[in-house]
């Protein structure tokens, strides 16, 4: 159970920080590259994303998962952030 | 952001690049070794080609521990220890507490026993004081050698656990100055390594490694330091200031009172019976048994249990050993539940990883490893921007030596462990082993031209890795089509992980010298 939810969780965040940083404006910036449009709606459905399955694990009782969790969201933030952003339509 | 004078800011960074500069590199060993270290129980496994039966502690073992009680002599029986090692071979140390002349130390004193797990024959029988009788099974020099390196740095105890403490505190001080003097830590987390020149591309590698890995980085660091200063200061210190020195008062307090002295002989109650209660009640079967006054009215069984599913912490529950019956969960702190008592338990489990099997420990090697890149980058960062200065351009060469040749010597060990296992002493050997990788990677880095050394690091490690599973075998390891008949599909996924990390760094090497003689040629067509 331990393992399932931790991939649940780390995917979910996964998609939350892929998404993150697809619209963070000072990466985009960097890469000169237009940054795009940010909502506030689209912000606050970003950070549930990253951070939802964490407060789900912990609530749910689940400290194994949730420290597995926090510790491989950290690794997966990295990864996403050391991928240089490619030119995208806006 | 964190609002900080320039000149604060200033000092911050000295405190930053010098902490890291000077312990830097031994840093770097202890945190590569402790990632490593991290599937020690793994490595001993996969050393000995892998385990003889899973789960040895659920099967019967009151008959045979019974048997070998009485083969010993009756003062050994003051306490019993139970566990198994990496082979899954039964391992009972009957022992009593005596000084030893050597150290004039009280130490645990008695005849350690190895019994196979099938057969229940006796494998070895060695008597002595622990520290001569463990640290002699031939199948265990590879893991014990691992873990000894991170926590010792190889150095004599108790100096070694001092310098791996100092070092967990350099490591915890780094993070705490990165995460001050790195000013805009939140807007920074998605910038990607910029291309405007090397060293700002190293920069950002190395600011984005640790941001990610800031939270990590302080409870490895603080866990570390706390398994190296608890015993030897902090526990001690309590004493003094709490306690008045009062150091029996203490352990009352933090341990509990002990049981009443009760000598009238008694038989010990079912151990069997006892290991089923107890795993049931504790979520997990026991991994270490302790049996006090065996044979006597006040004889107590302490069973160590490993975390359940779903949870981090792990439990000892306690038994009366003439009656069997179950007296109560033994907290770590304390003799009730308590904030403290649950802190302490979890600093073992965040700083091993182990608590949810393979896939926690997958991550803390994972983060392990985050934390040597933020290292090395940082290291490399600060003496390139002192090239000019001779000095510090001396010492490039240092780091690359050590952040590739730590490795080689690290797979040489399991070389030299292999290459002895069932011939020599491996524990002689792996340490040799160890030192010949070591010796190699310092000559190569000194003797290869500056362009050449990564790259002659990187094929050497490469080369190293690819011929360990092959050596393994050669050596009467078990094959992998013996190794899955026995259901150990570990040691095939070891071998793997040997082989696919020598790909990675064999492509690594590939790339360097492609684009090695890209530059050699572009700078041919411009002469």
């Amino acid at each position: 159970m331990t393992l399932l939810l931790s991939f649940l969780a780390c995917g979910i965040s996964a998609t939350g920080l892929f998404w993150s940083a697809s619209y963070d404006p000072k990466r985009l910036r960097v890469y000169g590259l237009v940054p795009r449009q940010r909502s506030l709606a689209g912000r606050l459905a970003r950070s549930v994303l990253i951070l939802l399955p964490g407060i789900a694990l912990l609530l749910s009782g689940s400290a194994s998962a949730f420290t597995i969790w926090l510790g491989a969201a950290g690794l997966l933030g990295w990864f996403v952030a050391l991928r240089q952003p490619k030119a995208q339509s806006t | 952001m964190i609002a900080l004078s320039q000149e604060n800011t200033r000092r911050l960074l000295a405190v930053h690049g010098w902490s890291g500069t000077v312990f830097g590199l031994f840093l770097y060993v202890v945190v590569l070794t402790g990632a490593v270290a991290v599937l020690a129980h793994e490595i001993g496994i996969w050393s000995v080609g892998g385990e003889k039966l899973h789960a040895p502690m659920e099967r019967p073992l009151d008959k045979t521990v019974r048997d070998l009680a009485a083969t010993v002599p009756e003062e050994h029986l003051e306490e019993v220890s139970i566990f198994h090692n990496s082979a899954a071979d039964m391992v009972l140390f009957f022992h009593t507490h005596i000084i030893n002349p050597e150290s004039g130390n009280i130490e645990d004193f008695g005849t350690l026993i190895n019994v196979d797990p099938v057969s229940n024959d006796v494998l070895a029988r060695r008597e002595g004081f622990g520290r001569d009788v463990f640290g002699v099974d031939p199948g265990g020099a590879l893991d014990e050698f691992v873990v000894d390196l991170h926590v010792n740095l190889l150095a004599p105890s108790p100096w070694g656990l001092y310098a791996t403490g100092i070092l967990g505190l350099v490591m915890m001080i780094a993070a705490l100055t990165g995460l001050l003097i790195h000013r805009h830590l939140i807007k920074d987390a998605f910038l990607a390594p910029r291309s405007g020149g090397a060293l700002l591309g190293r920069k950002d590698r190395h600011v984005l490694a640790g941001t990610w890995g800031l939270l990590f980085a302080f409870i490895l660091a603080f866990t570390g330091s706390f398994f190296s200063f608890a015993g030897a200061i902090g526990i001690p210190l309590v004493a003094v200031t709490a306690f008045g020195g009062d150091q029996t008062s203490m352990m009352e307090t933090l341990v509990g009172a002990p049981k009443a002295d009760d000598p009238s002989p008694a038989p010990l109650a079912d151990l069997d019976a006892m290991l089923a209660e107890s795993a049931s009640r504790a979520g997990s079967s026991a991994d270490f048994v302790v049996v006090s006054h065996w044979g006597r009215a006040d004889a107590v069984v302490q069973l160590f249990h490993a975390p359940p599913e779903g949870s981090l912490r792990g439990s000892k529950l306690v038994f009366n050993g003439s009656s069997g019956e179950f007296e109560g969960v033994k907290q770590q702190l304390g003799t009730q539940p308590s904030a403290g008592a649950a802190t302490l338990e979890l600093v073992g489990p965040l700083h091993f990883g182990n608590f949810a099997g393979f896939l926690s420990k997958v991550v803390w090697v994972c983060l392990g490893l985050a934390m040597c890149y933020v290292t090395i980058t940082g290291l490399q960062l600060w003496l390139e921007r002192r090239q000019q200065e001779p000095f510090w351009r001396r010492m490039l060469p240092t780091v690359d030596i050590v952040a590739l040749g730590t490795p080689v010597a690290l797979v040489s060990a399991a070389h030299g462990f292999f290459l002895s296992y069932g011939v020599a002493d491996t524990h002689l050997w792996t340490l040799l082993g160890f030192c010949g990788g070591a010796l190699v990677s310092i000559v190569l880095g000194i003797a290869v031209p500056a362009a050449q050394r990564l790259r002659a690091l990187e094929a050497t490690l490469a080369g190293t890795l690819a011929l360990l599973p092959a050596v393994r075998m050669s050596m009467g390891g078990s094959s992998w089509a013996e190794a899955l008949g026995s259901g150990n599909a570990l040691v095939i996924g070891m071998d793997v992980l040997m082989l696919l990390s020598a790909t990675t760094y064999a492509v690594f090497a590939l790339r360097r010298g492609s684009a090695s003689r890209r530059r050699t040629e572009m700078v041919e067509a411009t002469a």
